[in-house]
């Protein structure tokens, strides 16, 4: 039996943005809708979707690889060249295992919550501007046909709506998985979501600040005639990145599917196909949080000038910023630890959140008072302000840490005995 | 006798350690570095493991230097045999053999075999060796029990050891 | 005479003696151990081996304590005093061995002896373990036949004389003889061609080495995977005391066992090899029931028994039994027989007898029937149960003839058609119980768990469920109480029953 409240949830949000898409597509950039138009749609929409899925699967074969390499092996290298074509053989396998629904699970849901979880990972990249635009002549007709599959001008908006979709899918599928190892890691996944989408939501908030637009093709435009906003907004970047790591729930924030210790998380009763749909989802997650963290805060497609050499170069700079994180994703994985849950949700709540707010604050009267102000005394303002918090949290935990009874007979306690 | 007592005190964390950052980088500079170094891992069938002398590898028949088979069914090493591994069935040979007996059915079930080389100390002819051969392998348990033509195919010729049979 | 000497001191203890007896005689009436290989109890004495060394106090040579007289020289008053373990008896021993071994082949790996050799017994006891000599070994022939039923090897003889005398003295046929000198020296057959005497393997048994093997045990397995019981010869009824040896299901050998008021150490041949049909490849493995298509089904025993009850209720016969079957078996026959208001008869071949071993009567207890009062069925005759175990006993046409309904057989050839319910039976070897010989001495037969189809039920049993299946009011004895009732009976009060004295009758080492 399926809560009516659950379906509504689910259903109202993909609802609302089907009706936003297909309002979109009737229109056309001048209000009319031409054959060309709607067909470079389609095209470019086939081309992210292949590409996405490719690169999700190149990027395991990428994970197994690079983390073989830190650790002095080899890694997958006899499926063709360099092992490239393991992606191939795992999908094989995947494909021919058997399709396992356990007895005990709410089968709607069983089967829905993998599809929940790589679908919105996938749609969000529809309104990632990744390279310019280019003409083509269609029935007489020049158009200049944008490589993004929709020009939303609520672009931030709707990867905000999106991205926290995502976590249903995880949810639902613990929670349908019907046992304790699944359940915690849904549960761990949703308390996880809610605190690090409000610092993601927070650290885009002084981007739209200062760009004065919702639209990411507008975003990027704004930073190729000033400078990144990395530059500007470093805190916003930085908080952005790490809560781009908990969303995706990549190390070390991979709680949901902690595997030393819920077995597998949320995916646990999964099996075959739908396995690799949780897993798929969660690469493509990544190629989507490097595409956004790009587009927000590096420039996105451009590179100094660079990308005015044309639409190919626009696309090689963009894709060479994406791989960067992609390998950075893989990079900190294998470097990092997972962190304790309390930990985790006390650099949600008592860092990260306060941090944006301030950020937040800080950014909306810089602007307020001169909008110069921006490139110079806010960076130094927030990472100043940010710096003297954490000295103040030193400060105060100093005393709390007690340093140990002198052993009777040695005098004091060297610094490193 | 005194016991000496050597205590360390926890360091005290500086703002540095707080802020995490340099750690973090520094570790995220030890992966990186790792990548670049030389690989341990060896490419099983093209580079081989080079066993020592000593290595017990599976048990095979040796034939001496004229090309006869040494093994002449004395059912010492099924005797010895911990688990069971090996059925032999004898027969005796035709004239003209050096030897009246011979094995008409040697089996040796490698999913048994636990390479203790007491078969290879029991016997008496010196016809039974642990080979260096560790790449025992087969599609089915059939394939596993490896038969006497196998066995003495594996083996090869040793011409050193006993000859007892030499005049005979 | 009548302060002759009859004591003798061994090992320092004194021992009585009786007039003729030589020193290694009264050792092992006493349990003294004397290794010896050409001295034989039933033989006559010759001295040759050497290996039987013993000290003779004041004497400083060895002497060989087989053909010692344990009466002193007639001037000596003094009763003798030797030693078997000192010194000079061990040198002596030490000194033979190596002697003996100095052309063995040493091809234990290959010879069927292993394991029950003499010669690797004492040269593992007194054995240098390195010969003082380093020329080569003579070379004789191997793989010599005598007869068709023994091989001889040369090279591991060690000329004990032990068959030539067997076949001077035991048989009287003076096949064998002793050729050559030195080390050229062997056994040949002083006959071109044949020999076999119906008593010929019994050289094998006695030869000490692996010079005499059999050709129908030769390299069919080693003795230490062999499981060995005590039982007795059915192929005739003298009873000749045996030990049979089976692996894995195999039944492989039947040597003789001594027993002195029987067979001596001796056995026929043709006793030797009437294991055969137990190896039969038809043997019967499983109960099996006819069903409504005519077809024999595999049943299980709860099943097969119920419908051999049926089979009986509605057709109720005469029991013919095998004249091999137990007093047990025969006594539960009779009662299963009582149960349906009829009788038990049993059929048993004759044939020819020598007058020793081998008996005109071929059923094992055919004795032991009359005693139970079982008549013999001369004819082919009308009968619902048969019990086939050899099928010379219960021959063909009696079968055929027969129509009986529930079959006991061990072979699944010796099933009649008329048959409805078959059950497996135990060959004699995997059975155990009592027989009587002709000449009325009851013997218990062993069973040997090594021989035989696994998981075999056990004939008595099986008889008892049956009789229990007919008749309500049936109380089941078990075999132990079947021995209970045959001890009480009348016709048994002479007879000693092996399960009541402490000691087997005649049974000795």
């Amino acid at each position: 039996m399926i809560p009516l409240v659950d379906l509504a949830v689910i259903a109202a949000p993909v609802l609302g943005l089907l009706a936003d898409v297909w309002e979109f597509f009737s229109r056309g950039p001048d209000g009319a809708v031409t054959f060309g138009w709607v067909l470079g749609r389609i095209i470019v929409v086939l081309i992210i979707v292949h590409v996405l899925l490719i690169l999700s699967a190149l990027m395991v074969w990428a994970e197994r690889r690079v983390s073989a390499w830190m650790q002095d092996r080899l890694g997958p290298n006899r499926v063709g060249p360099e092992g490239l074509l393991q992606p191939l053989a795992d999908l094989g396998k995947f494909m021919f295992k058997e399709d396992v629904i356990p007895g005990h699970t709410n089968k709607l849901m069983y089967t829905i919550a993998p599809l929940i979880t790589v679908v919105p990972a996938m749609i969000t990249f529809a309104v990632i501007p990744f390279t310019g635009t280019f003409e083509m002549n269609t029935a007489g007709e020049e158009a200049a046909v944008s490589w993004q599959a929709a020009d939303l001008n609520i672009g931030v908006l709707y990867i905000l709506a999106i991205t926290g979709l995502g976590v249903y899918g995880i949810t639902l599928g613990g929670w349908a998985g019907n046992s304790k190892y699944s359940l915690l890691g849904g549960v761990r996944a949703s308390a996880q979501m809610i605190s690090y989408e409000l610092s993601l939501g927070l650290a885009v908030v002084p981007v739209v600040l200062i760009c004065g637009s919702l639209n990411l093709g507008e975003i990027v435009a704004h930073q190729a005639d000033s400078t990144w906003l990395v530059f500007s907004q470093p805190l916003a970047a930085f908080i952005f990145l790490v809560a781009i790591y908990a969303e995706t729930n990549r190390l070390p924030f991979d709680m949901p599917e902690a595997e030393t210790e819920l077995v597998a998380g949320y995916h646990t009763e999964y099996s075959s196909m739908k396995f690799a749909l949780f897993f798929m989802g969660e690469y493509v997650a990544m190629v989507t949080g490097s595409a956004l963290l790009v587009t927000l805060f590096l420039g996105g497609w451009t590179f100094f000038g660079l990308e005015q050499l044309g639409w190919w170069m626009g696309l090689l700079i963009f894709s060479a910023k994406v791989l960067f994180f992609l390998f950075a994703f893989i990079w900190v994985r294998w470097t990092i630890p997972r962190f304790r849950y309390d930990q985790l949700m006390k650099l949600g709540w008592v860092v990260f959140l306060p941090l944006t707010l301030v950020n937040v604050v800080l950014t909306a009267g810089a602007i307020a008072l001169d909008a110069n102000w921006i490139y110079w005394v806010l960076p130094l303002l927030v990472i100043g302000s940010a710096l003297g918090a954490a000295y103040i949290g030193w400060k105060q935990d100093e005393h709390k840490i007690k340093p140990l009874p002198d052993a009777p007979g040695v005098a004091g306690g060297g610094e490193e005995a | 006798m005194t016991v000496k007592v050597k205590l360390v005190n926890r360091r005290r964390s500086t703002f540095l350690d707080r802020l995490y950052f340099p750690a973090i980088f520094k570790g995220l500079g030890i992966t990186f570095r790792r990548m670049f170094k030389k690989k341990v891992t060896m490419q099983f069938p093209e580079e081989r493991w080079s066993v020592r002398e000593q290595y017990r590898g599976m048990p095979v028949l040796v034939s001496d230097d004229e090309g006869r088979p040494k093994c002449v069914a004395c059912s010492l090493c099924e005797y010895v045999c911990p688990p069971k591994a090996i059925y032999i069935v004898p027969q005796e040979l035709e004239e003209g053999n050096k030897v009246e007996r011979g094995p008409a059915v040697f089996d040796l079930n490698m999913l048994r075999c636990i390479y203790c080389g007491l078969c290879e100390e029991a016997c008496p002819e010196e016809a039974i060796f642990m080979s260096q051969n560790y790449m025992v392998w087969g599609a089915d348990r059939g394939d596993m029990i490896f038969h006497k033509e196998k066995l003495y195919e594996l083996g090869g010729v040793r011409t050193e050891g006993v000859k007892k049979w030499k005049d005979k | 005479m009548g302060d002759a000497v009859n004591t003798i001191f061994i090992n320092g203890t004194e021992y009585p003696f009786k007039p003729g007896q030589t020193v290694i005689q009264v050792a092992q009436e006493n349990g003294i151990d004397i290794q010896h290989y050409c001295y034989h109890p039933g033989l006559s004495i010759a001295g040759n081996c050497r290996i039987c060394m013993i000290e003779v106090e004041g004497n400083p040579q060895p002497q060989i304590s087989c053909k010692l007289d344990c009466a002193p020289p007639p001037w000596i008053k003094e009763p003798l005093r030797v030693q078997t373990e000192s010194e000079v008896a061990k040198q002596g021993r030490e000194g033979t061995m190596e002697m003996l071994l100095v052309n063995h082949p040493l091809d234990c790996p290959i010879c069927d002896q292993a394991g029950e050799c003499h010669l690797q017994d004492y040269s593992y006891e007194v054995g240098q373990g390195q010969a003082s000599t380093t020329t080569a070994k003579t070379k004789l022939p191997k793989n010599v036949p005598f007869g068709s039923k023994i091989v001889y090897d040369a090279e591991r003889c060690i000329k004990c004389t032990l068959c030539v005398r067997f076949c001077e003295e035991i048989t009287e046929t003076n096949e064998l003889s002793m050729q050559g000198r030195g080390d050229e020296e062997m056994v040949v057959m002083t006959s071109k061609g044949e020999f076999d005497t119906p008593y010929s393997m019994n050289i094998i048994d006695i030869c000490p080495v692996g010079a005499l093997t059999s050709r129908d045990f030769r390299f069919k397995s080693r003795l230490w995977f062999m499981d060995f019981a005590n039982s007795i010869d059915t192929s005739s009824a003298k009873g000749v005391n045996i030990v049979t040896g089976g692996r894995n299901g195999t039944f492989l050998r039947i040597e003789p066992r001594y027993n002195a008021s029987i067979n001596d150490w001796w056995m026929a041949d043709e006793g030797r090899v009437a294991y055969k049909y137990v190896n039969s490849p038809s043997r019967l493995e499983t109960a099996l029931v006819r069903d409504a298509d005519g077809q024999f089904r595999v049943a299980n025993w709860e099943d097969a028994i119920s419908a051999a009850a049926e089979a009986l209720r509605s057709n109720p016969g005469d029991i013919l039994l095998d004249g091999g079957c137990t007093l047990e078996e025969m006594v539960l026959a009779k009662d299963l027989a009582g149960a349906m208001g009829k009788n038990a008869k049993f059929a048993a071949a004759t044939g020819e007898g020598d007058g020793w071993l081998v008996t005109e009567e071929k059923g094992a207890n055919a004795k032991g029937a009359e005693l139970l009062e079982v008549a013999r069925a001369k004819r082919a005759q009308a009968a619902s149960v048969l019990v086939i175990e050899r099928e010379e006993h219960v021959n063909a046409s009696m079968r055929e003839k027969s129509g009986a309904v529930v079959v006991f057989a061990t072979d699944g050839e010796h099933v009649p058609e008329s048959a409805e319910v078959v059950f497996p039976l135990p060959s004699w070897a995997e059975r155990e119980g009592t027989l009587v010989n002709i000449d009325g001495l009851a013997q218990w037969m062993e069973r040997n768990p090594a021989i035989g189809p696994n998981n075999l039920p056990v004939f008595v049993e099986i008889l008892e469920d049956l009789i229990g299946e007919l008749d309500d009011d049936y109380a089941w004895r078990g075999a132990d109480g079947v021995r209970a009732e045959i001890a009480a009976l009348p016709a048994f009060a002479k007879v000693a029953l092996p399960w009541q004295t402490e000691t087997p009758v005649g049974a000795g080492s």
